[in-house]
């Protein structure tokens, strides 16, 4: 056995021990369902800004950013400002949502939505959405883990094997450890991936030389026209520029746009649906679970905003981009693989060969990056199923013991199911696990209502959601698959119009939500909704000192979109000079577009941080605010009633059935 | 049982020291493998950051090192001392650079130490604290 493989065995060792002794620490302190589901509600503010940082952005920003900028270039690394967009939505909603949490006693936001619309019909759409997290997505995530694994150990492991030891390892300390566990471990995993992606970087500006060499190397690969794209429609280097503002193509395996799919409106688009991430169910357990607003304003400015976005700018363009300098001096082979894992994995074995303890601890960094999201969505998803679907439907009368033992029935059967598509229907896995983006940015709406809008009704929300949802399943391969089957031929292909499947599931719902809204107001509901509002706006609303700065926040939020991740963004591609002009023609020394990239990455931060602080979305800027609200001890409304309604058991038997005609589409 | 305060100050101080400290270790043996003082140098400095860090928790939570925490820090500091000598005596690929890197290092580790118990403890108060034991 090779001495690099033996300092991987030793730092994943390590790694899952430090694991499990957080989860058994967390068993200790979990008493009742309260502290099981969320940490009673008391995770401290530096625990809620690393673990969501880290939930945020996961394996997604160490496995798959790097891979995709080296297959697409400048354009692909345009999404890096993600770190700008995904914690916006937290702006929007988090401290709203944790107030509601406080007040309320919601443990879900099936639970909210449910209680805010008196629609038991939401909870289930909820539930569809956070189960697409939670299995065919994080299904991708352990096949990564598994495959990057196979990759560092030069295939003495196998992938699969590896997979399925990795996924045991993180049911077992959720399982028994709950939230409060997952957060404690998060906290290392968070780090550990932030530090990898820098010490990844490091070496590969050091390999290339310096900065300055680096940019060097990229002038001389901007006069080519080389790469999958070849040149855009003006005549640069895919690699080096946006391919238009919108490309109106058929979509992926139809009609290939000209010069690389990431045009203005795909990331846009691509940006909701990132944005979808800290909307989907799973991360309202996050807000739920904070002991107060303090970690959420530091969590989206510094942690995320600031910190991530330099590092997916400075360190992962390196890492993307620097493959190809490195690859034509003659790196190690691994370097030559692109797919999940296979660039980091190529990086971390060439780090190895020369320090095996360096590479393994990369290696852990890579897993615990995988692995922040995989608990986190065991965990939430096994909460969601416990409050959603056992107590909800099947035991209302549950006590804190029967729950507990529920969520942990969850827990398991989420990783199983992850495992088995994972293992027997991979290519299933990735249709579905491609919804889930889409699926959470569909919320969107939903969360604004019950935040900010209480003209929005229960039909418009319900409705929009539900065809929202279904443009989503249209726009990707699934949808194709599912239409094929039925012996439709769809005309359009992947992304349409170079739109993502997001942008085209939150254009209809939207549309839908609004229009119906409009036609289906009652004034009982609205007083309902209302009651709600009167909540938020008696202990969230902007003092009347600061009114006067609401447009400049509405126009400072729709700027940064418009020039950072929308439409004009094309104007980075030669702004501080043409991308094949040479080194000498560059402004900034570096590539128009990247120089582009830092100007909107420095100013989202400045926007971020003007929307969490100065706009007070994510602080109580007012000193003496209680924390503590009395607790609405009323009994889930619908719960009592929810046994015995007949429309209830009739939806959960065309649940059921929809799931045993998927499972046996799947596996045959 | 521990309190929350208590399991969240040993959340900090293990995460601090498995993420910092594992680094500051494989920089160091990376320096001395290689002979390159100036990895092994970053690997001191960055378990001194470590303990740094330690420092601040400690203010944070309040409360200074627990027993258990000054045990291990010494039990891990004489292990150190006492392979560096063997590797001096006995190994011959031990170089000079290693051996500077060695006395640099834990003179630096030593120094901050003593740096930490005169600022907390003052000059006086810390060499009183030898006196009162003597005299007694």
């Amino acid at each position: 056995m090779s001495g690099s493989i033996v300092w991987l065995a030793a730092a994943v060792a390590a790694y899952w021990a430090y694991c499990i002794y957080w989860g058994v620490v967390g068993a200790r302190l979990s008493h009742s369902a309260g502290d099981y589901f969320l940490a009673d509600r008391g995770l401290s503010p530096w625990i809620i800004v690393l673990a969501v940082t880290g939930s945020s952005f996961s394996g997604w920003v160490f496995l798959g950013h790097p891979a995709l900028i080296f297959r697409d270039g400048l354009q692909f690394a345009q999404l890096s400002l993600a770190a700008i967009t995904i914690p916006l939505t937290g702006v929007l909603f988090f401290k709203r949502q944790w107030l509601l949490g406080k007040r309320f006693g919601y443990v879900t936001s099936g639970e909210m939505l449910a209680d805010y619309f008196s629609s038991p019909l939401l909870r289930l759409l909820v539930m569809l959405v956070a189960v697409v997290f939670s299995v065919p997505f994080l299904g991708m995530q352990l096949r990564a883990s598994g495959a990057l694994m196979q990759v560092l150990t030069g295939g003495a492991v196998d992938g699969t094997l590896a997979m399925w030891a990795l996924a045991a390892v993180v049911f077992l300390y959720v399982c028994i450890g709950g939230l409060r566990a997952v957060a404690y471990v998060g906290t290392l995993q968070a780090l550990l991936m932030a530090v990898g992606l820098v010490a990844i970087g490091l070496v590969v500006y050091a390999k290339i030389g310096d900065f300055g060499a680096f940019n060097a190397a990229l002038a001389k690969l901007g006069a080519e026209t080389t790469g999958p794209w070849g040149g855009t429609a003006r005549g640069y280097n895919a690699y080096f520029a946006i391919p238009g503002v919108i490309q109106f193509t058929a979509g992926l395996g139809t009609e290939a746009p000209v010069g690389g799919p990431w045009t203005a409106s795909m990331i846009l688009t691509y940006s909701f649906a990132l944005m979808g991430i800290q909307a989907a169910p799973q991360f309202s357990v996050w807000a739920f679970s904070s002991k107060s607003p303090k970690g959420f304003a530091p969590q989206q400015v510094w942690a995320s905003a600031a910190v991530v976005g330099f590092i997916l700018l400075f360190f992962s363009v390196a890492e993307g981009m620097g493959a190809h300098i490195l690859r034509g001096g003659g790196a190690p082979g691994g370097l030559e693989q692109t797919g999940a894992g296979g660039l980091t994995g190529g990086y971390i074995r060439m780090i190895g060969e020369s320090a095996p303890w360096f590479g393994s601890l990369l290696a852990v960094a890579a897993l615990a990056g995988v692995q922040i999201i995989t608990a986190a969505f065991f965990s939430t998803g096994g909460t969601i199923l416990a409050r959603d679907l056992y107590r909800a439907y099947l035991n209302p009368a549950a006590d804190d013991r029967q729950q507990k033992l529920f969520g942990r029935i969850g827990v398991g059967l989420i990783a199983l199911a992850d495992l088995l598509t994972a293992t027997f229907s991979p290519q299933v896995e990735t249709q579905l696990g491609a919804l889930a983006l889409g699926f959470g940015a569909q919320l969107w709406l939903a969360l604004a209502a019950v935040c900010w809008f209480p003209w929005l009704t229960r039909e418009g929300v319900v409705l929009g959601l539900v065809v929202g949802l279904v443009a989503v399943v249209f726009t990707e391969p699934f949808g194709t698959s599912l239409a094929a089957f039925f012996g439709l031929d769809l005309p359009w292909g992947r992304w349409p119009w170079t739109i993502h499947s997001a942008g085209w599931g939150i254009f209809f719902n939207v549309a839908i939500g609004l229009l119906v809204s409009v036609f289906t107001q009652k004034p009982e509901d609205r007083a309902h909704r209302q009651g709600f509002h009167a909540f938020l706006a008696e202990h969230a609303a902007l003092p009347a000192q600061k009114r006067p700065l609401r447009p400049v926040a509405w126009a400072a939020a729709l700027v940064w979109l418009f020039f950072g991740v929308g439409p004009d963004l094309v104007l980075g591609n030669d702004v501080f000079g043409p991308p094949n002009g040479g080194i000498a023609a560059w402004t900034l020394g570096i590539p128009s577009l990247w120089g582009w990239q830092f100007l909107w990455w420095a100013l989202g931060v400045l926007m971020i941080w003007f929307l969490a602080y100065k706009m007070e979305l994510s602080v109580f800027a007012r000193r003496g605010l209680e924390f503590y609200f009395p607790q609405d001890t009323r009994p889930v409304a619908a719960g009592a009633a929810a046994a015995t309604d007949w429309r209830h058991w009739f939806l959960g038997a065309v649940l059921l059935g929809g799931g045993a005609a998927v499972l046996h589409w799947m596996f045959g | 049982m521990a309190t929350i305060k208590e399991t969240e100050r040993r959340l900090a101080v293990v995460t601090t020291w498995s993420l910092l400290g594992s680094f500051g270790l494989g920089c160091l043996l990376s320096g001395f493998h290689s002979d390159n003082l100036l990895i092994g140098l970053a690997g001191f400095v960055t378990l001194m950051g470590s303990f740094v860090a330690h420092i601040v928790i400690n203010r944070i939570y309040g409360g200074g090192f627990r027993a258990g925490e000054i045990a291990a820090a010494f039990i891990a500091f004489g292990i150190a001392v006492l392979g560096f000598l063997t590797g001096w005596l006995f190994d011959p690929a031990f170089s000079v650079t290693d051996a500077r890197l060695g006395l640099m290092g834990f003179s630096a580790l030593i120094v901050s130490f003593l740096a930490y118990l005169v600022t907390k403890h003052g000059i006086r108060r810390r060499f009183s604290m030898f006196h009162q034991t003597h005299n007694r």
